[in-house]
């Protein structure tokens, strides 16, 4: 049956699931960009592509709200995403904009624990979610691909605890204590 | 009357769920002899979908494994296939089997009511239970009796040479039997059905239903999570994460349910298999009966039930009993099968099921009672088999969705 064919039988019903080819393509490449996978092969990507999830969010549509459970890691294909985290004067005080091939909420991927800051669409969005349940069921089959994400995450996790570490030295410094009680 | 944007979305959004929710049950409910063959297939591939993803290896090319995968549940299909064609007993078969059962059923009917002695002589309980169970023993007796068509079909089998002395021999007694019970007999609906020839119109009915199961254990078992992706895509993001814990949770109960209770079923099918062929049933009596007892052992209370009486059924036309036990004989294989079905519930219950359903859902007595009573209402056999998978999804799905529900602060 011919591509035209096959379209208007079914077009109308799972043209949302029905991937073109060049759709299929372009993810992978947008996958490609992502640090999370970098490091992976095409068919291995083929294998992550098949467990995400495409999500569109309008415009000041929140993608997750603080203090709920995560469960998914956001790839962000398109769009700007504000993350923010409520005020002492009952407001949002934004903490950092994130932009397309990008990602957020990869937390989520080690446990359930509650989100720390909301993630607000500041434009329209095109995401992909990886959920952390669909992670471990792929390290079960393909713990090739499932090792690479991991040993990232855990390199990035690293890097952060070095960051704020340093930025705890600095705060309990001489220096920034004088500054403070100075203020 | 004027109404805001929001109550005339409220309005039509309420029209339309009820309008589809009616639709949903008409359609269910017109189409409800597909329910089984659907979910079975459903099922069966939910049960392999990990024993298909262990075979996924970085260096095997995708096409090549599913060649080869589909090749081997097709040939599995066609061995199962023939093996069943080749098991079903043809019409002289088949009335060889009736003849079989009703002598013997006479025997043991008339060895246990003394109806040879005269009443006085019958002792007052053998009496008085053949009084009240005699509207049972006469429905038994007539769905085992031949038809006037089949009786014809019998002795030109027997003129062709095609019936043993044995069996014709048997069919005299029956016969014998019939003319000294005052009752004339009436045929019922089931032996007029029974009469009539195989037929290709039948075959197909049942085939065109049934085809339905493998074409859904096929298309769910290579399904590369198309499926559930469309269905996600119509989830509203805000109820995304909720959404996909819940199927998560669902899966995990339903997984534990489906896989510890073919385990338990595969288990108990064995130990009624070594203790059926250790009292001296054939190896393929033996086989066959432990089987369809472990696959009925999955309903539970009515389950083992089934499987006994089946069994006993079963040992009322045994011949040539030779039992591996010493102590035991043809004449006591009945109490044999009830020592063999006692001790492998004594085992499922005490061993299997704690060990292999100790993480599945806990039903109470009195919900499994119920759903298995409005499933068969509902359903028939269709609703028996499926009661118990339907209410451990409804569970799970009813506490994690409330659970979710208050985490994500939607109530």
């Amino acid at each position: 049956m011919s591509k035209n064919a096959d379209h208007i039988l079914w077009g109308h019903i799972f043209d949302r699931f029905l991937k073109t080819k060049d759709e299929i393509l372009t993810t992978l490449a947008f996958l490609k960009s992502i640090p999370f996978f970098q490091k992976l092969k095409k068919n291995q990507l083929e294998e992550v592509a098949s467990i995400l999830h495409k999500r569109t969010y309008e415009k000041d549509e929140c993608l997750f709200e603080i203090e709920q459970p995560g469960a998914a890691l956001f790839l962000i294909q398109e769009g700007e995403i504000s993350i923010e985290a409520p005020n002492s004067q009952n407001g949002m005080t934004q903490l950092a904009i994130i932009k397309d091939h990008s990602f957020l909420g990869e937390l989520a991927l080690l446990d359930q624990s509650p989100r720390s800051a909301t993630a607000r669409a500041l434009t329209q969005v095109t995401a992909f979610s990886l959920f952390r349940t669909e992670l471990e069921k792929l390290a079960l089959n393909r713990p090739d691909i499932s090792t690479e994400i991991y040993k990232i995450l855990a390199t990035m996790t690293g890097e952060r605890l070095k960051k704020t570490n340093a930025l705890l030295k600095v705060a309990q410094s001489p220096k920034a204590t004088k500054k403070q009680e100075a203020a | 009357m004027n109404f805001s944007r929001s109550q005339r979305s409220f309005i039509f959004k309420i029209c339309f769920f009820t309008c589809a929710g009616l639709l949903a049950i008409f359609i269910v409910w017109s189409l409800k002899e597909l329910i089984l063959p659907t979910i079975l297939g459903g099922l069966l591939a939910y049960i392999f979908k990990p024993l298909l993803n262990s075979f996924k290896y970085h260096w095997l090319p995708e096409s090549l494994r599913l060649t080869f995968l589909i090749g081997f549940f097709l040939s599995l299909l066609l061995s199962a296939t023939w093996v069943l064609r080749e098991n079903i007993p043809n019409e002289k078969e088949q009335l060889e089997i009736l003849t079989r059962v009703q002598f013997k059923l006479n025997k043991k009917i008339d060895d246990f009511f003394e109806l040879k002695k005269k009443k006085e002589e019958r002792t007052f309980w053998v009496q008085f239970i053949s009084d009240e169970a005699t509207p049972l023993v006469d429905d038994l007796k007539n769905y085992v009796k031949l038809s006037e068509t089949q009786k014809s079909k019998f002795i030109e089998f027997y003129k062709n040479n095609q019936v043993s002395e044995e069996y014709y021999q048997y069919f005299l007694k029956n016969i014998e039997h019939d003319l000294s019970e005052i009752k004339p007999r009436e045929i019922s609906s089931t032996e007029l059905s029974a009469a009539k020839p195989f037929s290709i119109t039948r075959i197909m009915d049942v085939f065109s239903i049934w085809i339905v199961m493998p074409l859904v254990f096929l298309s769910l078992l290579f399904d590369k999570g198309e499926v559930g992706q469309y269905f996600m895509s119509y989830v509203p993001n805000r109820y995304l994460e909720l959404t996909h814990s819940v199927i998560v949770e669902v899966d995990i109960a339903i997984g534990r349910y489906l896989r510890g209770t073919l385990l338990e079923s595969f288990l108990v099918a064995m130990t009624m298999f070594s203790g059926f062929f250790l009292i001296g049933m054939p190896f393929q009596a033996s086989l066959l009966i432990s089987v369809f007892s472990g696959f009925t052992n999955a309903i539970p209370y009515l389950g083992p039930v089934v499987g006994l009486v089946v069994a006993c059924a079963y040992a009322l036309i045994a011949e040539n009993i030779v039992p591996i036990l010493p102590f035991l004989t043809g004449e006591n294989l009945i109490l044999g099968i009830f020592i063999t079905v006692a001790l492998t519930q004594f085992l499922d219950n005490f061993i299997y099921q704690p060990v292999i359903l100790a993480h599945a859902v806990n039903l109470h007595a009195l919900v499994v009672v119920f759903a298995l009573i409005g499933g068969s209402t509902l359903f028939g056999f269709a609703g028996i088999l499926l009661a118990i998978p339907f209410v451990v999804v409804l569970k799970v799905s009813t506490e994690t969705l409330f659970k979710g529900l208050r985490d994500y602060k939607i109530i």
